[in-house]
Order: structure tokens, then sequence, then C-alpha cells
């Protein structure tokens, strides 16, 4: 058992597929939360096989692209203080600013450097006693926990030059967010997978119960995928609203406790800024006064200058499953991810960046 | 930033494992979950193993897909 | 073969809660439907009949007799004997009769039921707004009841004289208040009024509408209820719980919120099928529901780090009244101070409550015994009680035998006593605990009212085995004083006994019985038990190892001293704290009790699974001390997720070592393991899951360890620790699954308020 070519075999998916068509009787939208499940319904061709009853929405599940500009700006202005080394997922680097990037930046003198793991950084922060090394910490619960850890390690070994910019958010307050609005009528919802291995699909209990919404815990190989949806249309067609998990395998209602607490010995729940959204309460993490010497910033004196958003980005419609990139005036005209306008298409897992990959010229 | 890959441990140092990912070693973290052992497969996520995959529960989804791939026939 | 022109007359005698439940009337009418003439009489043992007319309207009577009676009645026994006809030429509901030595099953109070909250709420309805509105089916019973048969002049009652309006509806037989003893309405009935802390009224135009808008204020208003008087304020108004708090010197004990409807309550929390049933039912309990802190504006501080919170639904039109006109939820505790009996008298009120309150609502229908709310959850979807009292008391639980005339005396906490006789065993409502003269005054009075009412004698005392309990005490002289035998009774014997009565169990079982604190025989305190029992005897075979308590009662009281008395005891006196939360106690302190275990001064020794639990809250820092009963246990026991996989959860490691016939559950390394757990950073979660888990692995192996030796696969599951709802759902499943018949409480509580039942019967089948 690898766990991956095992979940690929196309007759399985075949199958899947079947019996979706076979149940869907009534007309449905789902939202895949997760910028990963969007990818992954793309680049496997999901959408496509899907009976007409059912239309699939994207969600604000993008890290990366549902950071606000403003936070973008403040990782600049930390770039360009002298002494800071900044390390950070590789993603984060070509998304644009108000006036630049990390990428431009670091092209312009910056110490800027990509890096896979947390682990790596405190490696840099170790190797540079004389500097100082920020994380820009971006992510959900798939991420924060692991942040967290970095924290606790260097405390333990006695690191004094780490730093962390936490920009980390929370998902069910987001998506509580979005079902209060009620923008999108929603009759299913795919559970981020790799979150829930943390969180538990006790997470989602409240959406369920608190507004009638079917879900369902998604992996992310195709037949995980068709899998969730095929539970999804058998809830809605038995008129039910439960949590359930299709990705057993690696998912469990209580999710990760030792993650959880780890995470939440670090960090506490405070409001964040979610691009296309707004404020959302207590969605976002920082430091706790506990770790507040590892907080990039209490240390720093971060002042960019004013926000300025993207003129003609409708990322944030496209976040909240109200648009799709087909409606963007910019989308492969301007906007490409060579030359990116706004984060959806900069991410591995935003929306616009999968639709031009995978996406066929009819924009579906 | 959901990205997680399923890899074996093969080796383990303290709160640290050696874990198999294209034929190359790669040293991971074990602090969120301390349970794992030698032979587990674990989801990994930026350098921490965030999760354990149940084999168990692989192989009986995989049978419930078997299930319905012939009641499709 | 019955004919229809043969004429004959039944002797119909019928027993069970048959009074105040509009029994009388219900028989007037169906005799009438079937054109039978006759009679129907209350009397004090005993509802009388006699139809006489065609034998197959009186077949179809009897039948009916039984299927259509009103919802409230419950008919135990109908005894019929055929005659020849007397030449009543009429129907009629003829005076009771009062008979010595007879008695009567009493009905609890009914809440406020469908027809006449809609009578209080309509315009045009001449009870529009009335707040003492009721009806045969519903409304004040057993609290205004001072002696039977059930009938006005017997009741509190008495003074109010029926205007021509009332009295109307109540002789005709086709209104729903024909006979219904508490009738009243704005006209001849009692009165509401609204006075100050000092007794002044308060000016204004509408009661109701003034005292609404001072709980909106954040005022902390009295109000006298059914079975005495509520404290009640705005739960969504953190600053006016905190108040309450204060002047009720509660500091956390959760209180009781009270919503309009149930559509409000699921504002607040998740509720089942079987909680939404429980909270609209007649006896209106409060339930506890899983709250839903995301959503729910009530102040966190009404029910303090608790996942579930009280709550319950008007029960009189008052309440219905009050709750809608103030359009919040309201907080409605026990009218008293901390732990003492609910207040219930106008002038008791203003002079206990003084300083608690800063309103009073008071009214003139005399209130005869105190009752407070009942607490219950739905397990399994089945009802299970937490406390007894409104809406249950005094409805007796049935023995699968006939008793001795007994009086038990009950436990020292959370007291109730039991009287016995015939099949019935009446359990009084939730008394409390029995620390202060207040609560032994209104033990006595109970005790008194129930003898009366249910014109019981006792021919033998039973108590419980604790010298220095309160209520043993008090039995003891009482024994001595009429010169009955007195029965102690093993507390653990007890309640593994009251468990099995209620589910009807007569052969011996093993008991688990876990708790905080029970006498046992050899002076240690026990509670931590394995026991084989019948309703005979019982015999100790497994226990948790002994452990000191250093402080004895202070122990209890500060947690942080137990988990000492486990480190240090179990696993070395040169113990390191290192890396614990415990050592940041004050090290004067710490070595103090090192001391006391050392030289066991004031160190009891004891096997309570209670203090377990307590001690570990402590060890891994949620708690070190408490404000009240269990309160540690409890944060650990919410420390658990909702949901979560079993298979994956660990369990700790512990050793089972047999000395002289008795299995002892050796602790040593469980402890050892849980404080590397908290060296290592463990989350505390992750850490009662894997306590809850291995308590219940200790269960099920011991379980199976006693059956393999005896042969029984009956476990009754008692004692006030399985309140805790995680264990007691792993437990029933993990024993179940082990192929045991599990047996649990439902209708009497697992907790000490359960005592008296297992105690009256063990002392009905003690040999002299």
């Amino acid at each position: 058992m690898k766990y991956i070519t095992e979940f690929r075999r196309s007759e399985l998916a075949e199958g899947l597929i079947f019996d979706i068509r076979q149940k869907s009787k009534r007309k449905v939208r789902f939202m895949e939360f997760c910028g990963g499940h969007t990818v992954a319904i793309f680049k496997y061709g999901i959408r496509q096989t899907l009976p007409p009853t059912i239309e699939m929405v994207s969600g604000p599940g993008c890290p990366v692209c549902v950071t606000a500009t403003a936070d973008i700006d403040k990782a600049i202005a930390l770039a360009a203080i002298p002494g800071v080394i900044i390390t950070s997922f590789g993603d984060m680097l070509r998304v644009p600013g108000s006036r630049s990037s990390l990428q431009k930046v670091r092209a312009e003198g910056a110490d800027v450097r990509i890096v896979y793991s947390t682990m790596d950084a405190l490696a840099f922060a170790q190797d540079n006693p004389n500097k100082t090394v920020v994380f820009i910490g971006v992510g959900f619960e798939t991420t924060a926990p692991t942040i967290a850890v970095s924290v606790l390690q260097a405390k333990e070994q006695g690191i004094k030059n780490y730093r962390v910019l936490s920009l980390n958010k929370l998902c069910p307050p987001v998506i509580k967010s979005i079902l209060d609005v009620g923008e999108v009528k929603l009759d299913g919802l795919i559970c981020p997978g790799h979150v829930s291995a943390i969180t538990g699909s006790n997470a989602w209990e409240f959406v369920a119960h608190d507004y009638g919404i079917p879900c369902v815990v998604a992996g992310f190989e195709p037949t995980d995928i068709l899998q969730c949806v095929d539970m999804l249309v058998t809830q809605v067609e038995k008129r039910e609203a439960k949590v359930e998990i299709a990705y057993k395998r690696g998912v469990t209602p209580e999710g990760n406790l030792q993650a959880q607490h780890i995470m939440l010995q670090v960090f506490e729940p405070c409001p964040a800024k979610w691009r296309g959204i707004g404020m959302v309460p207590d969605s976002g993490l920082k430091l706790r006064p506990k770790f507040a010497i590892y907080d990039a910033e209490v240390a720093f004196d971060i002042k960019p200058e004013p926000t300025v958003e993207p003129k003609g980005c409708i990322c944030g419609e496209i976040l909240r499953g109200v648009k799709t990139p087909a409606d963007c005036r910019l989308f492969r005209k301007v906007c490409t991810p060579e030359n990116p306008v706004g984060p959806c298409m900069v991410s591995s897992e935003g929306s616009c960046s999968a639709y031009y990959l995978y996406g066929d010229d009819s924009g579906r | 930033m959901c990205l997680a890959v399923p890899v074996m441990i093969t080796k383990i140092e303290g709160k640290e494992a050696e874990v198999e990912i294209g034929g190359i070693s790669r040293r991971i973290s074990l602090w969120l979950t301390p349970e794992a052992k030698v032979g587990d497969y674990v989801l990994l996520h930026t350098g921490y193993a965030i999760s354990l995959l149940d084999q168990e529960e692989a192989e009986e989804t995989l049978k419930l897909f078997e299930e319905i791939a012939k009641a499709a026939k | 073969m019955a004919d229809s022109k043969i004429k004959k007359r039944a002797i119909v005698n019928v027993k069970g809660v048959v009074q105040g439940v509009g029994f009388r009337p219900f028989v007037y009418r169906l005799a009438t439907q079937h054109n039978l003439f006759g009679w129907v009489r209350n009397t004090s043992g005993k509802v009388e009949i006699e139809v006489e007319g065609s034998e197959l309207e009186i077949r179809a009577f009897l039948g009916e007799l039984e299927t259509e009676s009103p919802s409230m009645a419950r008919i135990e026994d109908i005894q019929t004997t055929f005659s020849l006809p007397s030449g009543y030429t009429d129907f009629r509901i003829l005076e009771s009769l009062t008979q010595q030595h007879k008695y009567q099953l009493i009905s609890p109070d009914i809440a406020t039921c469908t027809d006449c909250r809609n009578e209080i709420f309509n315009p045009v309805d001449r009870r529009f707004h009335y707040p003492f509105t009721n009806c045969t089916n519903c409304g004040p019973r057993f609290t205004i009841i001072e002696d039977i048969p059930y009938d006005r002049p017997n009741t509190t009652m008495r003074e109010f004289k029926m205007c021509p309006d009332c009295a109307r509806e109540y002789s005709d037989p086709l209104n729903r208040r024909f006979h219904a003893q508490p009738n009243a309405c704005p006209a001849c009935g009692p009165k509401l009024e609204l006075v100050d802390a000092n007794g002044k009224p308060v000016k204004c135009t509408d009661i109701i509408q003034k005292a609404a808008e001072l709980l909106q204020d954040g005022k902390i208003v009295a109000i006298r209820g059914l079975g005495g008087f509520q404290l009640a304020c705005d739960a969504t108004n953190q600053p006016a719980v905190n108040l309450l708090r204060e002047r009720k010197h509660r500091p956390a004990k959760p209180f009781a919120v009270m919503a309009a409807t149930i559509e409000d309550i699921i504002i607040h929390c998740r509720v089942s099928g079987a909680e939404a049933e429980l909270l609209s039912s007649p006896q209106a309990p409060i339930v506890l529901l899983r709250w839903n802190t995301k959503i729910s504006d009530i102040a966190t501080v009404v029910a303090p780090d608790l996942k579930y919170l009280g709550m319950m639904l008007p029960y009189t039109p008052l309440h219905h009244l009050l709750l809608r006109e103030t359009g919040l939820p309201l907080v409605m505790t026990s009218g008293n101070l901390s732990e003492e009996p609910i207040a219930k008298d106008n002038d008791e009120a203003l002079h206990r409550l003084n300083g608690i309150a800063d309103y009073f609502l008071i009214h003139n229908r005399g209130i005869y015994a105190r009752y407070d709310d009942s607490v219950y959850i739905a397990e399994e979807n089945k009802p299970v009680v937490l406390r007894r009292a409104r809406g249950y008391a005094p409805y007796p639980i049935h023995l699968p035998f006939k008793s001795k005339q007994i009086l038990a005396y009950g436990a020292e906490l959370k007291n109730t006593f039991c009287l016995t006789r015939d099949d019935h065993a009446f359990i009084s409502q939730h008394i409390g605990d029995m620390e202060n003269e207040e609560t032994l005054e209104h033990f006595e009075n109970t005790i008194e009212l129930y003898q009366k009412l249910f014109r019981i004698q006792p021919k033998v005392i039973a108590c419980d085995l604790h010298p220095e309990y309160l209520p043993s005490k008090y039995a003891a002289s009482v024994a001595a004083a009429h010169g009955l035998p007195l029965i102690p009774v093993q507390h653990h014997h007890a309640h593994v006994v009251s468990c099995m009565t209620e589910n009807g169990v007569k052969d011996p079982v093993i008991g688990v019985a876990f708790d905080g604190v029970g006498y046992g025989p050899d002076g240690a305190i026990w509670g931590g038990e394995f026991l084989i029992a019948d309703w005979h005897d019982f015999r100790r075979l497994g226990q948790f190892e002994y452990v000191p308590m250093p402080g004895g009662a202070a122990a209890i009281k500060k947690p942080y001293r137990m988990a000492l008395g486990y480190l240090y005891s179990l696993l070395g006196n040169d113990f390191s704290l290192e890396g614990l939360p415990l050592a940041n106690l004050n090290p004067a302190e710490t070595a103090i009790i090192k001391q006391q275990l050392w030289k066991r001064i004031n160190s009891p020794l004891t096997s309570s699974a209670g203090r377990l639990f307590d001690a570990v809250a402590a060890l891994v820092g949620l708690r070190t001390e408490v404000s009240y009963e269990a309160q540690a246990a409890i944060a650990l026991e919410m420390q658990a997720p909702d949901r979560f996989k079993k298979a994956k959860i660990k369990t700790y490691p512990y050793t089972l070592e047999e000395q002289k016939g008795i299995i002892i559950v050796k602790l040593g390394e469980l402890f050892s393991t849980i404080v590397d757990d908290v060296r290592n950073n463990m989350g505390i979660s992750i850490i009662s899951l894997k306590l809850h888990q291995t308590i219940t692995g200790i269960i099920v192996e011991m379980c199976r360890k006693i059956s393999h030796n005896t042969g029984i696969k009956k476990v009754a599951l008692s004692g006030g620790v399985f309140q805790n709802r995680l264990l007691l759902r792993l437990t029933s499943v993990g024993l179940r699954q082990a192929g045991f018949e599990v047996f649990t409480h439902h209708l009497v509580p697992c907790n000490d308020g359960g005592l008296s039942l297992g105690q009256a019967v063990i002392a009905n089948f003690k040999k002299e």
C-alpha cells in the first residue's frame, strides 16, 4: 500500500462516476473550499465527468490567495530592513503587493530565501547569528502547527534571532462568514482534507448542524474526490445534513489533538483580514504574549505605505465563489502566470492558475 | 497550502525521522505525530508529519470502491 | 354472552396516580357516553366507581377506562367485580371519602399545558395574562397538597373561594376545569405582587412588564415559582450573572437557563429528539444540552468551562408570561444561599434572600412542599435523571416485591430519603446537602409530609454506615426513640442495589460503584469498588489501590493535594515535581504535605475513583482547587473531544494484583506514564481520552476476571462518577462488547440522590 496509485485507478473512478450519475436527481451546488481540491478537480478532469445536476464552485481555501495586500506589504517592508533574512514558502514570492513583490525586492538586493520547511528557516537562523531570520507564516490549520513547532524549537534550542510574521488563518470562521453572508447558496461542502487531518471532522459539525449543509471531508486523489461527491449526493437525496469523512485513511473526527494542542499553545485566535471577504473575527492566529519575542510584528515597527489594490482584479469575488476566472476581464489577456495581477494566478492552489493550466477555452 | 504527501518512515531519531520520497531520503519532524513508528506511513507537509495514515481504512476504502465499480457494470 | 338488555352493576376500584389528573371528570364523561348510571369518588386509598347499565356498555366502559384515561393519569391497578343493579338514576361525582390508613399516589406538579398557555396569551380570554391559570391537565399538585384525598380544602387553595365563573367551570363535566382543584381566575384567585428588597410594592401598571424591564436592566429578581423561590437574571448579561454569583457565594457551579420556547433553546444549544421530548414533557425538567458557544450569546460565566448548559422551558403561566415579555433567556437558579434549601414563603424569601435579590415577584398561593427543578440528560436517547425533584417526586419507584414499611435516611450529600410500603418506594425530592440546620429542618418536615400523605409508619430505619453522617446520626436517634431496628447499609452496596432495583434485577450482579466518598467497613474511604451484590448482601472483590488523602477533606477541596498523595505514595517520597505544573505550588506547603503523607498524619486511605480523576486534573495543570464537588474531574471530562475514533486512542498501563482474595488495581505505572506525558507536553485532551479509555479498560478487565470466578454476566454501574457521560458511554459499550448485560440508572440518580432507595431495599431483606 503506497497510498497514491491505488487511489488513481481509472476503473474505480469510473465506478464512482456511474454511481454519482445514477443517484444525482436534484440540482445542487457544492463548494470545494480547498485550493488543493480546486486544482485536483481540474487536473483530473472531474468537472466534465459530473452530471449536469451538479455545479461546483470554488471557495477561499488558498492561503496565499486570501492574504490581504496590506499583509503582503508588511512582508515586503520587513525585507527592506537591513540584517533581516526573509524566509518564505515559494508561492508567496510572486504575489503582487501594492507596489512591489518579494521577488522584485529580492532582485533589488533584499535577502529573500525560499524554504520548503520552517526547519530550514531555523537552520538559517542558527547559521546566521548576526542576522534576524523572519519566517512569513502563511497557511491554514495544516501549516500553523508546524510553525508553532518551530517557535517551540527555537525556545528549546535558545535560538534568539528567529521571528515569525504570523499571517496564518483558520478555516471554520471564514466558512461561517460566507454562509452568514449567504451570497452563494450551497447544498454541500467538500471539506479540506489536510486541514481536517489536523482539526478533525468535528470542526465542520457546525456547518451541518447550524446551516443544514451536508459536509464530507475529501482526500486529493481522483477517487477521493469522486467518493466525496458521491457521499454528498447521497446525503442530499436522503435530505440529510451531517459530517462524514471520505478520507478515512488520513482523517478522524477528533483530528490530530497533539497538533491542535501545540498550535494553541503558541497561537491564539485574532481577527484577520481575508482578501475579497474583509475582516473575519477569530479567523487569524497571532503569537501568544508568552512567545512575543518570536513575533516579527512586535520585534519590528513595520510601517508599510498605504495599500493599493490591483486594478480590475476580481480575486475577491472568485474567492467567495461568486464569480469564476472566466468572468474576469483580465484573465488570460493581461493576467497570466508569468505576469500575474492578483494572487489567484500566482498560487499553485489558486483558482485562476488552475483554470489557466487545466481549463478549456470556455473557461470551464 | 493543503499539499501533503504520503511517505514511509524508515528511521526514527528522537523527534525526527527519515523518510523516502522518490528514492531520496529526507529528514522530517515528528513533533506533531510523536506516536509514529518505523514502517508507518505519514502525511508529510512542509517537512512535518501531520497525520498517520491508517492502512486498514485505506484498504476498506479501496474495497468499497471496488464494490461500487462492480455494481456499476 | 354480553346482552344489551341485561342490566348489571360493576364495582370498580382504581389505584395509581388517579387524583389531580382529571380522572373523575373523565369517568363522568365516559359513563355518560355509555349511558351508565352510578357514581365516582375519591377515597384516601383509591378511586371508587360504580356503574350500572347494559353489560355491553359496561364492558366498553371498562376497556376505555384504561385506554382513554387522561394523559397525566397513571393507572396501576383496576379491580372489578360485578353485582346486581342498585337502581341508580343518574351519574354523580360523590364527595371524597377520607379513610384512615389508606393512601393514594399523588401527582407531581405538571407543567402548563398547551391549552392553558394559549389562554394566557389570548387577549379575549378571561385568563389573559393570568399567571395562575391551570386545569385538570396541568398546574400545581404536590406542592400545594397538605393532605389526601386531593380536594381543595386539603390544599393551600382553600383560602380562595371560587367566583361564580370558576365555580361554573368546576361543576361542568364538559369543561376542562371540571373538578380542577387549583382552579382560579383574576377575579378570585391568587395575585401577583412586585416588591423591592424591603418588601415595598413597586409602582407600576403591569407587574409582568415591570419585572421584565428590571430583568432587562440587569437586575436580579426573585420569583416565587412552583416549589419555591428562584433567582432570575438576564443570562446574556455577564455583569448581572457575575453579581448573582457573588451574592449567592457560588463562584463557579453552573446555573440553569430558561428560554421562552424550544426554538429559543435551539439558538443556544444542540437539541436531539430525545432531549426535545424531555424539555417539552409535562415534567419540563432542566436538560443538560450541548452548548453551542460559537453562536450562543449566553454569558460563558453562566456555566464556566463547561460544554453543557442546563436549559428548560417555562413550566408555569408566570414563567411563560415573564419569558415572553422579557425576550431574553433567563438564568433560573434556586432561591437560596449556596447549599441551603430553596426558600418557599414570601416572608422567608424576603429575609433569606435579602442582599441577593434586588426585587421580589411574590404571590399569595401557599407552597406546602419545597421542590427544586429536576435535572436530566438524554443518554443513548433515553432520559437519565441527575436530580429528581419537580415533576417526578413524589411518584414512587416500583418495587419488584412487597416491602415492609421502611424509612431510609439517605446520604449526606444530595440527600433524598426513601419511604417504602407495598410495592412502592417513595423517594423524596432532592433535599440537598445535609450540612446545616435549615436543610435538616426541611428534611424532617418532608419526612413528616410523606409519612402523612402515604400513611406510612416505618417499622425499620435504614441509614448509611458512616457514623458521622448527619442523616445517620439522626436515624440512630429516631430509631432509639421509637425502639425500631436500625440497619446501617454500606454506601456502595446501596448504590449498586439502587441501580438493580430500578432495573428490576434480583439476581446477583457485579456492581461497579465509582464515586467520590463512601464509608468502608474497614474504616477507609471507598469509592472505586467492584462488588458482588444482591439485595441481601455484598462482597468486595476488587478495588482501586488505597492511596492516602493528605489533609482528609482538604484533599477534596484542593485536588493538588490528592495529586501529591498519589505521586508520593505511588512513586516514592523523593519523586521530583520538575517539569510539572505542580512544581509551581508553594514549596513550603508541598513539604508539609509530604510530611503528612510520610507520617500518615490526617491522611485517611481512599480507593475513590472520583479522587483519581481530580488528581489527574491537577497533575496536568487543569485545575488545582475546586469551588464545587467534582469540578476538577468535570474539567478533565470536558477536555475530551465529542467525537473521536476509539480505535486510535491509547491507554495507560496498570496492573491487577490479588491480595487476600481481592483484586487491587495498582496505579503506579498509570501515574508515572501520565507524568511522562505531561513532561513531554502532551495535549490535555489526549491525556483525558487516554485516561477515560484506561479506566474503561480496567472496568472491563475486572468484570471479566470476576465473571470468570463467579459466572455472573450482569453488571450494574452506579455512583456519582458515572455522571461522567464519556465514561458511562465507553464503559457501557465496552462491557456489552465483552458479553455482559449492563444496567445503568435512569429513574433514580447514580449519585448520592439514589442512595436511599438502595438502603431501603437492603434493609427490607436484612434478616433480623
